[in-house]
């Protein structure tokens, strides 16, 4: 990955200068310590051809400024200089002043006016350091009916950079309202826990008080958990009605602590008032009604995700991971644990519209959050109970960490594992096994799951690899990634997504189930035979996995008869000449038996083994596996001493010493002859068959030592195994 | 003509591209002589005798007989099933039937995949032969999910009898000792079910360390498999090794 790839293009003036209209508000302009900036852009401009763009009104305001008579004489004269230096990038053809009608109208109404027509056409940056008027253009953006840009609103500061607005940052889409955080407890509420009798039943039709008086009546029961009935009630809101056994005192007083904050925000399902019935009793609260299916029956089931969000990609998933993430810093911020973060308390309806329910449920001051699952329990909290200890954002951390990741590689959890233990003993050793860079402990689970981790993005698999594995850089509870952390790491995976970068490296990084790994820009790809699906070079593979399924002949089982497919996989990546001759079921029976042409034994071959020899078109062999394996074994040659297999030297048994062929005939031996005096030679083969025998070698000349039945016999190659089957059947 | 490379694909695919963790289910069913008395329906006695592994009874027509309620019971246990949308995924079914002797009718694989055989009734009561072979698949099964690195719930075992066990001695202990020392490492939960009035329970307790076994109400096989099947969507939406309670008295005698 690209160094500008991680870097993002938001900090980057110069991708503004290229591609957006810039407007510059006066409060920018009269902003003293904007020096360093101007020298910025003012060269960015002229390399790239641009100009920046301000309306009649700021020009009208700075020369308001300019003229005034106020005793702030620096600000006049701020204004004048202003004046002098809009003239000069006038004069460069670096500004253009954008005349309006209408002279009376205030130049923010003004701005505000032209960015709507503009961002229809335009990408739009506004400089401003108005906090007011940043505000009012970024609601522009909310306005989802119109087909436009997004407005990038910035700042200048003091070091010549752009700076987002503190609040804006994120893009969180919420002010910090007036809301008191709760208290960060870290001591346990000791409040009774029995339940409170209650003496008239709620029920379908029942009237209910709200402590601020207003009347709720129950209509139908929409739905029943462990805990309590779910209603619709005459209001907008539905109503939670807990069963007796869960009506106590702390249940109380927590409901009580929750309702003095008036947490609002979408898709949280926040109590917003707390119910009683005719005896003032204390039954169950109102909330907004959520919407949408569980994470646990969409997303985490493949055939679901695929089912009931048919048109999604990864910007999507990414997108409902952003949206997630929103809400949780929203809660976190007031000091709100979630506690049990679990697949079937986040319903989905799009990537943006999505309902945290079961609220009452999470951890407030003291008040525990009395539930939680085993795969997003942290591993230092693994089997605790959760009832009798208060949660800490590090514990919190590892839970968002898994949803994520989770979310990413649909409803896998990130330490299920080839030849792993049960879910917790999995999470307590933290054997994460998905790789990254060289790192990997070989055991990431079969099927698509390591391609849907290639695809992420580095900084993404660098994140989840280091919060996972145990003893990396956020590996423990104090130094986990915060929900901002993950929140600024999928915004930058969102912006690689859809600027087309990580797309033009692989077009299948936008798939939520790619078929393969991301392709590396350092490697080389061929071509599919039969598609265009491009296949890593060096895996060697010339079809790709689909087509790869291709069928092309037929076979049928040598044994069984059954029928059975040659594919295109087996053909040209295995490179396999013909099919199986035995199915499954026969592969493991004796299927040939024969006499080892090399030792004599019987032997049997089962049809894999047999298989094994006619898949790559060579035949049956007629000796024994012992025989062959021992023909394979490498010896040296005693003359040349180079190795060989047995297979390829005559061996002389009884010395237990090998010639090669090519050393075999070669001269081993030259002497006069005793009885002529001619020289004669024998060949290493001759010698090396005299030591065998124990004879010494012979002294006179072949033809001196005269008939054939004293000669020693020519030995051919190979000659020893024949010789040895003869010794055992007629020696 | 089943296609050798379309059947590994199937099951490869299965157990690789479902991230669901899995609850695999043995179904080990007797299918004695016995299994064919007729105790509910509407039946009219012939007023002859008849015998049937040395039990005699009256002979009847019509009426339905106890594996054609088993039958019901397991369709309706895989209707269940398939309407939740997390059973139908984590869920893994196989069925055993054992009478002269122990058969594998449907091996493991996602339920929707599978069809619901048909039983049929032969003989005797090889029992030990039957729970051998189940814990064998069950065994086989899960070694194939730790090996794909897919998580899994240890294993059920529903063992339904009507009668006694009258296979293999030697292997009926065997499969005793098997069953009792996987419950107790909690490997293994078994759902011992005697069926009507002649299933020997004291012989079906020796399967499970606390020697316990349930009796059957007669018919009720409906309401234990949407009782089995309500247990499979419980657990399937909890975490492998986490404890779930399941009830099984409200389905006893």
């Amino acid at each position: 990955m690209s160094d500008n790839e991680t870097k993002g293009w938001n900090d980057n003036l110069e991708e503004y200068v290229k591609e957006c209209k810039i407007f510059i508000d006066t409060s920018s302009i009269m902003y003293e310590d904007s020096g360093p900036f101007w020298v910025r852009l003012v060269d960015l401009l002229i390399k790239n051809k641009r100009l920046i763009i301000i309306t009649q009104g700021v020009v009208r305001e700075i020369e308001k400024h300019a003229n005034s008579q106020t005793a702030d004489n620096r600000r006049v004269e701020l204004a004048r200089n202003r004046i002098d230096f809009l003239q000069k990038l006038l004069d460069n053809n670096l500004l253009y002043v954008l005349q309006i009608g209408g002279v009376s109208s205030h130049a923010d109404n003004e701005i505000q006016a032209v960015l709507t027509n503009y961002r229809i056409r335009y990408k739009i940056l506004l400089i401003t350091q108005d906090n007011n008027l940043a505000k009012d253009v970024l609601k522009l953006n909310e306005n989802e009916s119109t087909q436009a840009n997004k407005i990038v609103v910035k700042r200048i500061a003091p070091d010549g950079r752009l700076t987002g607005y503190g609040w804006q940052r994120n893009d969180l889409g919420f002010d910090e309202a007036n809301i008191k955080p709760f208290q960060a407890s870290t001591k346990l509420i000791d409040l009774n826990d029995d339940p409170i009798p209650l003496v008239v039943p709620v029920d379908v039709g029942s009237r209910l008080f709200t402590s601020k008086g207003m009347t709720v009546e129950l209509g139908d029961s929409i739905a029943a958990g462990g805990e309590g009935v779910i209603y619709e009630t005459n209001t907008e809101y539905i109503a939670k009605i807990y069963k007796p056994e869960h009506l106590t005192q702390r249940r109380f007083k927590k409901m009580r602590l929750m309702l003095s904050r008036p947490i609002k925000y979408d898709g949280i399902c926040w109590p917003v008032a707390d119910l009683y019935n005719a005896q003032r009793r204390f039954v169950g609260f109102l909330m907004p009604a959520a919407k949408g299916r569980e994470i646990q029956r969409s997303i985490f089931l493949p055939v679901m995700l695929k089912k009931h969000f048919p048109d999604w990609n990864r910007c999507d998933t990414v997108e409902l991971c952003i949206t997630i993430l929103q809400k949780m810093i929203y809660l976190h911020r007031y000091n709100i644990i979630i506690g049990d973060i679990n697949p079937g308390n986040i319903l989905v309806v799009s990537p943006k519209e999505v309902y945290f329910v079961d609220t009452d449920s999470y951890q407030i001051e003291g008040f525990p959050c009395p539930v939680g699952t085993t795969n997003f329990t942290a591993p230092e909290i693994q089997s605790k109970n959760f009832g009798t200890f208060l949660r800490t954002i590090g514990n919190e951390n590892f839970a968002i960490a898994t949803l994520l990741f989770m979310i990413m590689l649909p409803g896998k959890p990130p330490y299920a594992q080839q030849g792993g233990e049960d879910p917790a003993t999995n999470i307590i050793n933290m054997d994460f096994s998905y790789p990254f860079g060289e790192e990997s402990n070989r055991r990431t689970p079969d099927g698509p799951w390591r391609f849907m981790w290639s695809h992420l993005t580095y900084r993404i698999k660098e994140s989840f690899y280091n919060t996972f594995r145990k003893d990396k850089r956020y590996s423990t509870e104090s130094t986990r990634l915060s929900d901002k952390d993950w929140y600024n790491l999928f915004r930058e995976y969102y912006r690689l997504l859809t600027n087309g970068r990580m797309l033009a490296q692989d077009p299948m990084s936008a798939d939520i189930f790619p078929t393969r790994f991301k392709r590396d820009l350092n490697s080389k790809y061929i071509k599919c035979m039969f598609c265009d699906e491009l296949i890593l070079e060096e895996s060697g593979r010339k079809v790709c996995r689909k087509c790869g399924d291709k069928e092309l002949e037929t076979y049928t089982c040598s044994s069984c008869g059954k029928e059975m497919a040659f594919n295109c996989h087996e053909k040209y990546n295995m490179n396999l000449v013909r099919g199986y001759s035995y199915c499954r079921e026969c592969k493991d029976k004796i299927v040939h038996s024969a006499f080892c042409v090399t030792c004599g034994e019987k032997y049997e071959l089962t049809g894999h083994e047999v298989d094994r020899y006619l898949i790559h078109g060579g035949e049956i062999p007629r000796s024994c596996p012992q025989c062959l394996r021992r023909k394979r074994e490498s010896v040296q040659c005693v003359v040349c001493g180079r190795e060989f297999e047995r297979r390829y030297v005559t061996e002389f048994e009884r010395t237990n010493r090998c010639v090669c062929r090519e050393c075999l005939n070669q001269v081993g031996h030259s002497a006069y002859c005793t009885e002529c005096g001619a020289s004669f030679t024998l060949t290493n083969g001759e010698v090396e068959f005299y030591r065998s025998r124990g004879f010494d070698l012979p002294r006179r000349c072949k033809k001196c030592r005269g008939g054939a039945s004293r000669s020693a016999p020519r030995v051919e190659p190979e000659t020893t195994f024949t010789k040895s089957l003869w010794e055992k059947f007629f020696g | 003509m089943e296609k050798i490379s379309e059947y590994l694909k199937i099951r490869i695919e299965d157990l690789e591209t479902n991230p669901t963790p899995r609850v695999a289910i043995c179904l080990c069913l007797d299918v004695s002589g016995s299994m064919l008395s007729v105790e509910s329906g509407d039946f009219v006695r012939t007023g002859r005798k008849i015998t049937i592994n040395n039990i005699t009874g009256d002979e009847v027509t019509g009426g339905k007989t106890r594996l054609d309620e088993l039958q019901e019971g397991i369709n309706s246990f895989y209707d269940e099933i398939s309407k939740d949308e997390i059973a139908q995924f984590a869920a893994e079914i196989c069925v055993v039937t054992f009478g002269d002797a122990a058969t594998c009718l449907l091996d493991f694989a996602n339920i929707y995949r599978q069809e619901v055989p048909n039983l049929r009734a032969t003989g005797r009561t090889s029992m030990g032969e039957g729970v051998n072979m189940a814990l064998d698949l069950l065994e086989r099964r899960k070694q194939e999910f730790k090996n794909a690195g897919v998580d899994y719930y240890q294993p059920w075992l529903v063992l339904m009898t009507d009668g006694e066990p009258n296979g293999d001695s030697s292997e009926l202990k065997r499969a005793m000792e098997r069953t009792t020392q996987m419950i107790a490492d909690k490997k293994l939960t078994l759902f011992p079910m005697g069926i009507g009035k002649d299933a020997n329970l004291a012989t079906l307790a020796q399967f499970t360390p606390k020697r316990n076994s349930i009796r059957l109400k007669e018919a009720k096989f409906k309401d234990f498999f949407e009782w089995l099947s309500s247990s499979v969507e419980t657990i399937s939406q909890s975490t492998p090794g986490e404890k779930v309670m399941l009830n099984l008295k409200a389905m006893s005698d």
